[in-house]
């Protein structure tokens, strides 16, 4: 039937001769080439797009969008990946092996077969011949396509389109059927890559083997669909509808055949059904979304498959458009004829089978398939299915679908095929892996160790070598910068990478002054008595250990160990020092510094790539196990005692001579070396192990002892300070130069402090001429040929050690802090601690390192949910205990209720998946403030998850509880009600999302983020969404702890005098009984409700709850605009709650909490409304010059409100509550809020709600002060509640009052047409407007 | 804050490193045109396809965008006061040392030289020069002769995929002769370069500056570059940078 041109077969051999000879020019071999070609391809698929869908619906009426999606567009997808990828695939894979191959040159490199033929079937018959041609071209090969000669028209197209878009030389298309393609496998190829019938895939298979030629085979199979009872049925239904009959069935990996239970099967029909008429209509024959058979033959086939008698639906034919209606068949067997092949068409035959396993043996029997597809909502019950089957692919709950990653392969086995494609999967199969291996000559000696005559010992020693050795030793990848330099390096050559760059402002100015082409190693130095090795004078020793102590301080800093502490030359080989002091003080800091570094730093993995800190050892030597911990600190004391004899020996002597000077030095040095053991230990009380290799909980009393012990030593140093004696010396360039200008801003603080500590401590001058012979013992160069060339290569100057010790006495001072930790017995607490030490000691990374490990102990090593806080609680009892005190869920209050083990599983399931978004909160608090930001965005995605879990939580437990109570026949059906209603689980997530959203926004203000365009979206999005909803929350679990507190007492009291009947009545409820097993030191708290003493009769006292209503999100938004346009509403119902707590004196539970977020919402709101009446106004710069968009030379400004409005809040789009407001909804309810009133109004009301906000955070901060002066405990101002510190609110307080009389002002007219700017300096979180 | 004295814009590539694929390396220097960005024709095209019919919208507003500039650029060379000052693309190496001379002047960050071919070799239409005519040659159409002329300002600039899907402008270096400052140049150079970017189907185009740097940070933030984030002792110097962010889409 094929009525389309043939290439004549006796030219074949010809074409093949010509590919050959491009080939050999190795023309298809240049990287350029190939990627060249793969862009003409993708423009010819993408050009020509509609020209392809043409062919196929002459050839078989099939649908257009099918060809573009799934022809053209996967090779599209195919090209692009390839492009993408490309580099990455050509490279020689470098190898690495045991010892003895170790100096050889190994790698793999890929290249091409040669000519590739490429025989497409007629289904798809785009797709699968060119998606193979991409593998074939991006591996270098020529190529010969052959598409099937049963699609005629797309034959043709393909024959003349591809010599106009790709290399006529390398890439040929021959039209024919079995005579054409006898003569190429005949002919000169090298690969063959076939595409079709797995019987003529037998046929080609033979032929190749004759010639051995390599093939890839992709062919068919019955491809099963395993339904469970528990899939979602009526996405199932949709889906394999849709597999079922895209282009009619004629696809390889389309669901062939189903396998379900009897019951699924009756579910299932009707949804197919559904989906089929909606797809193709009533009637498919006339829809243009339906392809039909391909010709005759196979019409005929696929009819004759149809058996009329278990037909349920369709098995309709038309045989003059070769068009058979989409089928269900029902009751099949495996005997049916529909069975025995592939059926290639839109039948879809249903075998009832009892369970998965009946399933699992009913495919086994059968030949390995091209796909399985399993529908289920139980992923166990999936991998089980895969587990014991085999087929080409899996794809779980969809069909089809997993051809399209491009990561992943695409082929059959058995049966459906021979290799596979796709992606770098495709690269592969069209390139040869060619092993190479060089090995150099100059090695003789170490290979002739082989050769004959064989002894004994030799072959000993070459078993030795030979031998391969498990967790062999790789190269860590660190930086991949390094890999990038160090390729630079290699491929230039250039011996000083340092001649490109302009070193000029550095404190060493004569890098060239010796000849440093080869760096003197420790010996020679010594050799050349540069470097002395013993009879230090104490003074000396003074100065290199404040010397050392200042680099270790930058160290800590965040800065290279090759440009702190190992430019001091004494602690790259500690051996060769003869003077003990100087080796016991070498080796201590050696040690210590690994420590930090390893059980530190690396264990609390916040490190971030500014962090030199740790990553970087550059193979320096730490004495890890020749020196042990004890040891070490027993040589300082040994030190300090002969030290201290020796001081003693001259205070004898002191009579007769003057030796002051010496006693001082002898005295100063015992002191720092004291000082330094208990740094260190100090350090060793963090993070340490017990025997069996624990955590060990932190042991804040002996810290505490240590750090006073520290600080005492602190108080005797005195600082070493070098005083030039005359400046002859001046060229005698010592390391201390002290270049104030070059201090980071941190220090400038320190600066200030210097000036004062120059006059308060005494400072231990030091004359140059004393340390003369110290000449070499720090060289800042001496490490820079190990460091990558692109290496931050400036050395900040050593911070002189009166500065040091300073920053010392700050660091025991932080680590004081720290332990205040362990009082935070709540999440809340912790969290708020977190936050308050972060904004308030801007700690270090090694501070930071501390904090996190002894709130979460070895937080790297222990799967997330097994962590335990201060190594002692687990993490979701905390959370369990969090959340009771929050909102006291009856779940976890209830002690006299049976809960059976599937609740247990569900609850206890979700805490401990909470536990993971915790501890990574606490993480993410621990990183820099910068990076904190960033890591609370990803946090908000954990939320978004955890609220839809909390959410089905919910809904289980309503019906859970309804029960129980229906059985213990409650007698306060109000209080009922209410518990019924309330989303206990829910609320706390959004509670914590909602602390978490906050934080992100406030901290955007404290790095000072956000331009003054974004002011208005930002206050407005935190006013009338953020702040609004916490407040929500918030009073809505104070009125339920409030109220149900009392009722859930009578409950465990009654079921308690119940059960004193029989005995003492056990507490049932597993939960509490878990909590109370594991803590058992908190026993009393568990057991009791939060305390309060509140009278039944104050229940009824409140007149309506503010909202109970379960988070309908339609009304919340209503709540909002409504809230947003009568603004007066809102006022006075804040007043109102506020009148109400005062006046009915009843302690509040949240009061303080409730009191803040009202200030906030006030001042937003203040905001918002200010912003939108200053831009009415005209007074906001940016604004004007915008608007007057024909004065483009002004300020063209290229961004679009709208993306910006989508890229600020992308964190938040995500969560189902607050639900994110889209940009549209955004601007019709501001413009409901601000924009309808006047200029005048907003003014007013911005003054309103300024002199609220003024007026909660006074209330604030009277009760916070009045409870302070109650317990005699002084007021801390960095105490925090929420992410707002004592002292963030008495700064609000300022702006609120400032703020009200300069809006007064502008509302007046005052200083018409000029703007207004923001000072943020009184407080980051909200600006002061300044006229 | 600081005056207009100092316009060193923005600094080291030390972080931005990182994401360089380093074979693209390899090819960089003899094959700069093969990476896929390059192909502005095609990306543009496949781009426009690829995507639903409310994206229509946008390409239109882009090409709006795009003619703004163009109408922008055009104006600031005839308002310019200064008729010597002229504006042309980077054309060969020869240039590169006086490149290297203007910026390495004004910026606090040191690059290698290697850091400049990286960029001016693989992106070198995205490299934008001023120059001053040298007085001796008045003759108008010396102007080709770019080497006599006095560099008073540069970009450079790349753009390539980030994380494989966005395509993302990255703007390395900007300076601007002491001398001439205060006459738009800066802006100017910066707005040829976001033309030439949305012409190649550039999503977003990022940089950073010092936050110190004032000057530098209203410039970008006139025409629409907000601060996306802080990076933590960004510089050599130990002073934080922001990373600007302008979102095209």
């Amino acid at each position: 039937m094929s009525s389309g041109a043939m290439t004549a077969v006796e030219s074949i051999p010809l074409l093949l001769t010509g590919l050959r000879t491009t080939f050999n020019s190795g023309k298809t071999k240049s990287l350029k080439w190939r990627k060249q070609q793969l862009e003409r391809l993708l423009k010819l698929f993408d050009e020509q797009k509609h020209l392809f869908a043409d062919a196929a619906k002459e050839d078989f009426h099939r649908p257009e969008q099918e060809t573009l999606l799934y022809d053209c567009g996967l090779i599209r997808a195919e090209c692009v990946y390839a492009l993408n990828n490309i580099d990455d695939w050509v490279k020689d894979e470098k190898k690495s092996d045991s010892l003895v191959y170790a100096i050889m040159e190994k790698y793999v490199h890929s290249e091409p077969y040669g000519v590739s033929l490429i025989i497409g079937p007629w289904n798809y018959p785009f797709l699968l011949l060119f998606a193979p041609l991409v593998g074939s071209i991006a591996a270098g090969n020529c190529s010969v396509l052959k598409p099937s000669e049963l699609a005629p028209k797309c034959a043709q197209l393909v024959f003349d389109v591809v010599p106009r878009y790709l290399d006529n030389d390398c890439i040929k298309t021959v039209l024919g059927g079995v005579d054409q393609t006898q003569a190429l496998l005949k002919g000169d190829i090298d690969y063959i890559f076939y595409t079709g019938a797995t019987t003529t895939g037998k046929i080609i298979m033979h032929a190749a083997a004759e010639k051995m030629i390599p093939v890839t085979l992709e062919c068919g199979g019955k491809s099963p669909v395993y339904i469970a009872d528990d899939a979602n049925i009526e996405v199932t239904g949709k889906r394999i509808a849709w597999g079922k009959c895209i282009n009619s069935g004629q696809t390889c990996v389309a669901p062939d055949y189903l396998l379900c239970s009897k019951a699924t099967e009756q579910r299932l029909i009707p949804e197919i059904i559904k989906a089929w008429k909606e797809f193709y209509t009533e009637n498919p024959l006339q829809s243009e979304s339906y392809a039909h058979i391909v010709n005759d033959r196979h019409f005929k086939r696929v009819e004759n498959l149809i058996d009329k008698s278990k037909v349920v639906y369709g098995g309709n034919s038309e045989e003059k458009h070769n068009y058979i209606s989409p089928t269900i068949m029902t009751n099949v067997t495996a005997d049916d004829k529909v069975m025995q092949e592939e059926i290639f068409g839109p039948l879809l035959p249903i075998i009832n089978v009892r369970d998965e396993n009946e399933a699992i043996r009913f495919i086994n029997e059968r030949s390995k398939p091209l796909a399985l597809y399993v529908f289920t909502g139980n992923k166990k019950l999936a991998k089980k299915i895969i587990d014991e089957t085999s087929s080409g692919s899996v794809c779980v709950n969809d069909v089809v679908l997993q051809i399209g990653p491009s990561a992943l392969p695409f082929g059959g086995v058995g049966p459906s095929g021979l290799g596979s494609y796709h992606g770098k999967y495709s690269f592969d199969t069209f390139s040869h892996k060619r092993s190479v291996a060089f090995s150099p000559t100059f090695a003789d000696g170490l290979v002739s160790m082989r050769n004959p005559p064989y002894t004994k010992a030799t072959t000993k020693r070459m078993e030795l070598i030979g031998k391969p050795y498990r967790n062999w030793f790789h190269i860590p990848r660190v930086f991949k910068t390094f890999w990038f330099w160090a390729f630079i390096s290699l491929t230039s050559l250039d011996p000083k990478m340092d001649s490109g760059m302009s070193i000029n402002n550095h404190f060493h100015q004569q890098p060239q002054q010796q000849n440093r082409n080869l760096t003197p190693t420790i010996a020679q130095l010594i050799d050349r008595k540069q470097l002395k090795i013993e009879n230090f004078s104490n003074l000396e020793l003074v100065y290199i250990f404040d010397q050392l102590l200042s680099s270790f301080h930058m160290w800590l800093d965040g800065h290279s160990l090759a440009l702190t502490v190992f430019t001091c030359l004494y602690l790259h080989e500690p051996d060769m020092i003869k003077d003990n002091v100087l080796r016991t003080m070498t080796i201590a800091y050696l040690k210590l510094i690994d420590y930090i570094r390893e059980r530190i730093i690396l264990k609390a993995g916040i490190y971030e790539e500014e962090d030199f800190s740790g990553t970087l050892i550059y193979n320096f030597k730490f004495y890890q196990e020749t020196v042990k911990e004890q040891q070490s600190i027993n040589d300082i004391k040994k030190c300090e005692d002969d030290l201290a004899k020796y001081y003693r020996k001259l205070r004898h002597l002191s009579t007769t001579v003057d030796i002051s000077q010496d006693m001082l030095y002898t005295q100063q040095l015992t002191i720092r070396m004291k000082f330094l053991r208990h740094l260190y230990q100090i350090c060793l009380k963090f993070n340490c192990v017990n025997e069996i290799g624990e955590q060990t909980p932190l042991n804040g009393e002996e810290i505490a002892k240590l750090l006073k012990q520290t600080t005492e030593c602190l108080q005797l140093i005195q600082p070493t300070v070098l005083i030039k004696d005359n400046d002859e010396q001046e060229e005698n360039n010592l390391t201390t130069a002290i270049n104030i200008q070059k201090l980071d801003t941190n220090s400038s603080s320190m600066i200030a402090s210097e000036e004062e500590s120059n006059l308060s401590t005494t400072i231990l001058s030091i004359s140059p001429s004393s340390i003369v012979d110290l000449k070499y013992t720090f060289d800042p160069y001496y490490n820079y040929r190990q460091l990558p060339p692109a290496f931050n290569r400036f050395i900040r100057c050593l911070i002189p050690s009166t500065i040091v010790y300073k920053t010392y006495n700050e660091l025991c001072e932080h680590i004081k802090k720290l332990l205040e930790m362990t009082d935070k017995k709540t999440l809340q607490l912790s969290y708020e601690y977190f936050i308050e030490y972060s904004t308030y000691y801007k700690p270090t990374i090694f501070i930071r390192s501390l904090l996190l490990l002894s709130y979460l102990p070895s937080a790297q090593g222990i799967p997330l949910p097994g962590r335990k806080i201060f190594g002692q609680f687990i993490f979701s009892d905390y959370i369990k205990l969090e959340m009771k005190s929050f909102i006291l869920p009856p779940i976890l209050t209830l002690k006299h209720i049976q809960i059976d083990q599937t609740t247990f599983d569900i609850v206890e399931n979700f805490f401990q998946r909470s536990a993971v978004l915790f501890s990574n909160l606490f993480y993410s608090l621990c990183n820099n403030r910068a990076r904190t930001r960033e890591k609370l965005s990803n946090l908000l995605e954990e939320c978004s998850v955890l609220q839809d879990e909390s959410e089905k939580i919910d809904n289980w437990l309503q019906k859970f509880l309804l029960d129980i109570f229906e059985q213990q026949t409650p007698n306060n059906s109000q209080v009922m009600m209410m518990m019924e209603k309330t989303s206990y689980f829910f609320n706390f997530m959004l509670h914590w999302t909602l602390c978490i959203m906050e934080y992100y926004i406030y901290l955007g203000f404290e790095l000072d983020l956000y331009s003054k365009r974004e002011l208005y979206d930002l206050y407005f999005y935190l006013a009338q969404i953020i702040l609004f909803a916490h407040i929500t929350i918030y009073t809505r679990a104070d009125y339920l702890l409030t109220n149900t507190e009392t009722f859930f007492q009578q409950l465990n009291n009654t079921s308690m005098t119940a059960g004193k009947k029989q005995q003492k009545s056990p507490v049932t409820n597993r939960f509490i009984r878990q909590l109370v097993d594991n803590n058992p030191q908190m026993t009393s708290d568990l057991l009791n409700m939060p305390s309060s003493t509140i009278s039944s009769s104050d229940v009824g006292s409140i007149s309506t709850p503010v909202n109970t209503d379960n988070q309908k999100k339609s009304k919340r938004k209503q709540q909002t605009t409504t809230n947003g346009t009568a603004p007066s509403t809102a006022t006075n119902g804040g007043h109102n709650n506020n009148t109400n707590s005062s006046s009915s004196n009843r302690p509040s539970h949240y009061e303080k909490e409730l009191n803040l977020l009202h200030g906030h919402f006030s001042m937003c709101t203040a905001l918002h409304r200010c912003l939108k009446a200053l831009e009415v106004d005209n007074r906001l710069i940016f604004k004007k010059k915008n608007d007057m968009s024909s004065d483009l030379t002004q300020s063209p400004y290229f961004l679009k409100d709208e993306v910006r409005y989508r890229h600020r809040f992308m964190p938040f789009s995500n969560l189902c509550a607050p639900r994110y407001m889209k940009y549209h909804d955004f601007k019709d309810i501001q413009q409901l809020c601000d924009g309808d009133h006047n200029i005048h109004d907003l003014y007013q009301d911005s003054v309103t709600h300024f002199q609220q906000a003024k007026v909660y955070f006074e209330t604030y901060l009277n009760k916070i002060t009045l409870k302070h002066s109650s317990t005699k405990t002084p007021l801390n101002r960095t105490f925090t509640i929420g992410f707002t510190s004592v002292k963030d609110v008495e700064s609000y307080i300022k702006i609120a009052k400032t703020n009200v009389i300069v809006v007064r002002l502008l509302a007046a007219g005052h200083k018409r047409g000029e703007t207004i700017d923001f000072d943020f300096n009184t407080n980051s979180h909200y600006p002061m407007l300044k006229l | 804050m600081s005056s207009s004295s100092s316009l060193s814009v923005n600094g080291t590539e030390n972080k931005e490193n990182q994401q360089f694929d380093p074979h693209s390396m390899t090819n960089g220097f003899t094959e700069a045109n093969c990476s896929c960005c390059d192909h502005h024709e095609n990306s543009l095209h496949s781009h426009s396809i690829s995507q639903s019919p409310q994206n229509e919208n946008n390409i239109e507003e882009e090409q709006e965008l795009i003619s703004r500039l163009q109408h922008f650029t055009l104006d600031t060379i005839n308002e310019n006061c200064d008729q010597d000052i002229y504006f042309h693309s980077y054309k060969s190496e020869e240039q590169m040392l006086s490149i290297m001379k203007l910026i390495s002047g004004v910026l606090s960050e040191p690059y290698s030289i290697y850091t400049y071919r990286y960029f001016i070799h693989n992106w070198p239409e995205l490299c934008f020069l001023c120059s001053k005519k040298s007085e001796n040659s008045n003759n108008p159409s010396s102007t080709q002769d770019d080497n006599e002329n006095e560099l008073i300002g540069s970009i450079v600039c790349k753009l390539d995929l980030h994380k494989k899907i966005l395509r993302r402008g990255y703007i390395a270096m900007l300076a601007v002769n002491n001398e001439y400052r205060r006459k738009k140049i800066a802006s100017k150079l910066v707005c040829m370069a976001i033309q030439t970017m949305m012409e190649r189907g550039c999503d977003e185009i990022v940089l950073e500056a010092e936050v110190t740097n004032q000057a530098a940070l209203n410039l970008y933030e006139n025409l629409g570059f907000l601060r996306e984030k802080r990076l933590y002792r960004y510089y050599l110097n130990g002073v934080d940078a922001y990373r600007l962010k302008l979102w095209l889409k």
